[in-house]
């Protein structure tokens, strides 16, 4: 598990639950006192034991934080910076679809040792899509529901999007999403220029 | 543009080359891709070479003598543009001669790629899709993300957020919502009632949906939005949108009383004046007992609001 998801996780949970929330979620799932470092590696467990104190302190279920955290990340202005990488894939909403499957590579070129869930898009015609999320952690797929549907929205598009069911195989978690493109040019998208950061 | 018998239209050299420019044997420029124009700025056609471009490495002069010496060599070169405030802009390029006379050349803003999208607005559309440049855009950008965080971790600290207290959207929206729906939904009259959220995780839109649905009838439509959900009410004419928020407000209200649900507002508009004491074509209530009066309820909410006609 990189640093780096760890440390986005941290970033959702103070963002909502406030700097108190926080520690006391960091206590309960006996984190490094030294806190998360962005760039390091750590073993499968410390995700997994900071989401179970998150969802004991929440008193909400691990995959619907999980899916917060997934719009969370594409939609709170200090990740602007995460918004526009998905921008870049395509001027669209289905261009953004289409490159789900590169969507692991993209991230080995910002960060070459980072692993996101693998995403497989298989489109079935009229506007509907199904995505294969698979990752060796439960709750992947509640992350991309999360982010699809706050893009949706930043593309202007209108599309339904949810989460089918998971299951484990080989060690894996596949997680299967629906999308219903209705409507792609819903509304207004939100603006977004190729060298607006550059 | 014809070679080797391959003929290839001006549309599908703009497509593969949106910065390219054909020049004919007398040296004027017989056609300029999009995108080269778009950071010209001005219209190339016509245009004698000398006035649109400079080869400035290897240096040669803007005439059809220079085609066959620079063919297939990199160049860099100047595009000029048009008036005196605007300077020449850099560019990389590739020059082939044509068999009936002429060349064209292939260009690209090479290393000055990020200030040159920058400068001249450029977008994905101005580049083949098969052009890594957008790709390594992606990667500056990306690169600037770990060093933001790198620096984020130095210095210690996140930045708070107001994450919690998003609003939903206006309803003045609707105008815009219900013009982009009405082919969609196959209906001349309709309505909305947007339940929105400070949670909106699976397990609370879940609820709402389980919800909503005991309060819809079969046509109309139950949409996922980033704070919650959209109802789209079919016909809502004379109360049929009023009755639908009524019956949330009050299922809303249980669903507090129980700890089960909090800060949810219930906001309805749409072709017919929203007035909750009216009762429309729906289904007749569940036998749960819910408190139907929205008066009762004490959770926030956001006033109703009459949209079209």
């Amino acid at each position: 598990m990189h640093g780096t998801i760890l440390k986005t996780a941290e970033g959702y949970l103070r963002a909502t639950r406030g700097a108190d929330g926080w520690a006391a979620i960091a206590a309960a799932a006996n984190l490094p006192p030294d806190g998360i470092i962005a760039m390091r590696p750590y073993p499968d467990r410390v995700m997994t034991a900071l989401l179970a104190a998150a969802a004991s302190h929440t008193g909400r279920a691990p995959s619907d934080l999980l899916e917060d955290m997934g719009t969370w990340l594409c939609t709170d202005p200090a990740n602007e910076a995460v918004r526009r990488l998905f921008r870049f894939t395509g001027p669209t909403f289905p261009d953004l679809l289409y490159s789900l499957d590169d969507v692991p590579e993209r991230a080995r070129m910002a960060v070459p040792d980072l692993d996101l869930p693998e995403l497989s898009l298989v489109e079935q015609g009229e506007g509907r899509y199904r995505v294969a999320s698979t990752w060796p952690l439960k709750g992947a797929g509640s992350v991309i529901v999360g982010v699809l549907r706050a893009l949706a929205d930043d593309y202007g598009a209108l599309a339904v999007v949810a989460h089918e069911g998971r299951r484990e195989a080989r060690g894996f978690w596949v997680e299967m999403l629906s999308i219903r493109l209705l409507d792609e040019g819903f509304q207004d998208p939100k603006g977004f220029a190729l060298g607006g950061a550059a | 543009m014809s070679m080797m018998g391959l003929r290839l239209g001006r549309a599908g050299a703009d497509r593969l080359m949106p910065m390219h420019l054909v020049l004919d044997e007398e040296g004027d420029v017989l056609h300029a891709g999009p995108a080269l124009e778009k950071i010209a700025g001005r219209s190339l056609a016509k245009r004698p070479m000398e006035e649109v471009l400079r080869f400035c490495r290897p240096y040669a002069a803007s005439t059809p003598d220079s085609f066959a010496p620079l063919a297939g060599r990199a160049l860099q070169v100047e595009l000029l543009g048009a008036g005196e405030g605007r300077r020449p802009v850099p560019l990389r390029a590739v020059l082939v001669t044509l068999p009936q006379g002429g060349a064209l050349l292939h260009l690209s803003p090479g290393v000055r790629l990020a200030r040159t999208v920058r400068d001249h607005g450029l977008d994905a559309t101005d580049f083949s899709p098969v052009d890594p440049s957008v790709e390594l855009l992606f990667m500056c950008e990306a690169q600037a993300l770990v060093r933001g965080e790198l620096e984020r971790l130095a210095t210690g600290g996140t930045r708070a957020s107001d994450w919690t207290s998003r609003k939903p959207a206006a309803p003045g929206e609707a105008s815009a919502i219900a013009a982009a729906l009405t082919g969609a939904m196959d209906s001349t009259a309709f309505g909305f009632v947007r339940i929105s959220t400070a949670e909106p995780g699976a397990q609370t839109r879940e609820r709402l949906r389980e919800m909503a649905a005991r309060s819809l009838r079969d046509r109309d439509t139950i949409l996922d939005t980033p704070d919650g959900l959209l109802l789209v009410v079919a016909d809502g004419e004379d109360g049929a949108v009023a009755t639908v928020a009524a019956r949330l407000r009050g299922r809303l209200h249980r669903l507090a009383e129980d700890g089960l649900l909090s800060q949810v507002e219930v906001a309805a508009w749409g072709a017919a004046r929203c007035d909750e004491e009216e009762e429309g074509d729906l289904p007749a209530a569940a036998p749960d007992g819910y408190a139907y009066g929205a008066r009762a309820a004490s959770l926030p909410r956001a006033g109703s609001a009459a949209v079209g006609g």
